[in-house]
Order: structure tokens, then C-alpha cells, then sequence
């Protein structure tokens, strides 16, 4: 069986363990979020950054979840993390499929991915068209992997909002992190 | 630039944020779950927020409805396990129910029963006071 379906497989069976929420009740409620960002900040680049940085917060804890519930070990190489967050991560923790496409070199790729949940009953206007709503997802992204001591950008390229057929979530891996212990006697 | 640095500032929000989910809650839930029928009694919609609205959001039934025996105006409604309190660590954790506090006053204000709901931890419960204005309480005495 390749690795790749054992990660679906991986990712199915864990979704059908998670508590589950109302997905509902889940858009709404991180639409009354953006709503209230965009009513405190007016801006919506400052707007954009604010709810990549609450992700950010969110993918520090979220990565914990994962790991205990999956079981996962480490990953090799760049092509597994990937993998492992689009077959593993947005399954259980979205429901959704999500696929990953390589970039320009081995250090960048893509999640594409459709059936955003977080995007259900909305419709971006006009004077918002700027507005990545899903930035949230870049943050989680970004957070999880600095905890697993690889420094990320993250950019959301494309957005089913927007008028695109899927979302992208673009990963661009700019370091590894070397562990550092502090010295405890010398 | 910064508002959100008072916490009185940030629950208020909070109930504010609910009260927008609850407006269009209960459009969806009154399409999907009730044909569209319209409540006309206090206790009918208080029962209908504490089993379908709460089953639909929450996945089930809040845990009590009861009449305060003090004020006319006033009913509580319990919930043991509020989801919005579950994985906050600090002491405001029992403050976040102003969220679904903010639902309820919006599912109750969209379907003309006007009031202000606020959210008091007791005994470990959750409880969501449901104050109603007096033109709603003679209403439903008529």
C-alpha cells in the first residue's frame, strides 16, 4: 500500500474518531470573527495579518492534537509534512480533501483544496475583495510546522471567494530549526 | 487603534458576534426543522430553543428550562457542558458562554420575543438568564 494511502486512510479513520462540532455553527462563528476584525481594524491588510496571526496561535496547540491522535512519527522529508497535512490534517480536522501540487523548486508547494467549511453562506463584497478570509488556515499551517522546527511563509493564492474553482494555500519552506537545549550544568 | 484591550470591551463583542449568528440561526433552523411555524407562547419558544436550537448547534438538548420564581420576567436556562468554555484555561473561561449568550438573544429578538440574556456561572452550571420585557410577558398573559 503506498504511503499515500495510508495517510488517507489514516486521515478517514481519524476524522471518524474526532468530536465533531456543527460545521454550521462553526462558518458562522468565524464569520462573526472576521466581522468583528473588520469592524476593529477598518483595514483589511491589517485585518488579513491579524487572522494569520490568531492561526499562528491556533497551529502551536493544534499540532499537539494531531500528533496524539494520529500517532504519526516524524517525517523524512518535505514531501511527507506535506502529505501528511493535506491527506491527515484537513481531513480530520475539516472533513475536506485536499491535495498537494509542487512548486517552482522542492522547497515549495501547494494545498488545493475545495469545500472550505469555514467559508459556507459567504459572499465577499466588493469593497472586501482584498480580504483573504481564509488566512486563518495560513496561520494553522505556519504554527504547526514551527513547532516541528521548520519556519514557513504561507500565502493563500487562491480562494473559492474570489471567483477560483479551488483554494490554494501556498508553503514556501524557508529554514529547519536545530534543536537547542539549554546547557542545564556547565 | 486598539480597542480590544478592555475585557468588558471583549465580552460585550462576543454577545454581539452571537447576536448575528442567532438572527440567521433561526432562519435556518425555522426553515429546516419547523416548516416554518411561527411560536407564539414564551414557554413554546423557550422549549423550542432548548431542544431544536441547542440540539442543531451543539448536537444536544440544553439541560433545564425553569421559570425564576422571584422575578415574572425572568427564565434560566442550564446547560452543564457549555462547548464555547471547554478548552480555555484562564479564568475567563466561564465569561466566553456570552457568546452563545448572544445566539439566544438574537434567535429570541428575530422572533419578536424582545429581551437580554446573560450568561452566570453557578454550581458549576452554565446558566442563561432570559429577561423579557414587560410587553412580551402581557402579551403572553392575554
Amino acid at each position: 500500500m503506498s504511503l499515500h494511502t495510508k495517510m488517507a486512510r489514516l486521515g478517514d479513520s481519524t476524522f471518524s474518531t474526532m468530536e465533531k462540532v456543527n460545521s454550521e455553527l462553526l462558518a458562522m462563528t468565524y464569520g462573526a470573527l472576521v466581522t468583528t476584525l473588520i469592524k476593529d481594524f477598518q483595514d483589511v491588510k491589517v485585518v488579513n495579518t491579524e487572522l494569520e496571526k490568531m492561526g499562528y496561535n491556533i497551529g502551536v496547540r493544534l499540532i499537539d492534537e494531531f500528533l496524539a491522535k494520529t500517532g504519526v512519527t516524524q517525517c523524512r522529508n518535505l514531501k511527507e509534512t506535506a502529505h501528511s497535512i493535506a491527506k491527515i490534517g484537513f481531513k480530520m480536522f475539516l472533513g475536506i480533501n485536499a491535495e498537494v501540487t509542487w512548486g517552482a523548486d522542492a522547497r515549495q508547494f501547494s494545498i488545493e483544496f475545495k469545500g472550505n467549511p469555514l467559508i459556507e453562506f459567504v459572499e465577499l463584497p466588493e469593497k472586501f475583495k482584498n480580504l483573504d478570509y481564509s488566512n486563518l488556515l495560513c496561520g494553522v499551517i505556519r504554527g504547526a510546522l514551527h513547532m516541528v522546527q521548520m519556519v514557513v511563509t504561507t500565502e493563500l493564492r487562491k480562494s473559492e471567494l474570489k471567483g477560483d474553482p479551488v483554494s490554494e494555500i501556498y508553503v514556501t519552506l524557508k529554514q529547519h530549526l536545530a534543536e537547542k537545549f539549554k546547557g542545564e550544568d556547565d | 487603534m486598539h480597542t480590544l484591550f478592555c475585557t468588558k470591551y471583549v465580552f460585550n463583542s462576543l454577545s454581539e458576534a452571537g447576536y448575528g449568528v442567532g438572527l440567521r440561526a433561526i432562519e435556518l433552523l425555522s426553515f429546516r426543522e419547523k416548516g416554518c411555524r411561527k411560536e407564539r407562547s414564551i414557554i413554546q419558544m423557550l422549549n423550542f430553543v432548548r431542544t431544536t436550537v441547542w440540539k442543531s448547534l451543539f448536537g444536544r438538548p440544553a439541560d433545564d428550562l425553569q421559570i425564576s420564581n422571584a422575578k415574572k420576567n425572568e427564565y434560566y436556562i442550564y446547560d452543564n457542558d457549555p462547548v464555547t468554555c471547554k478548552y480555555i484555561s484562564n479564568s475567563n473561561a466561564a465569561r466566553c458562554a456570552a457568546y452563545t449568550a448572544g445566539i439566544i438573544n438574537g434567535i429570541l429578538d428575530a422572533a419578536e420575543f424582545t429581551c437580554t440574556v446573560s450568561s452566570i456561572l453557578n454550581n458549576n452550571r452554565m446558566v442563561f438568564v432570559i429577561a423579557f420585557t414587560s410587553k412580551v410577558i402581557a402579551r403572553d398573559s392575554s
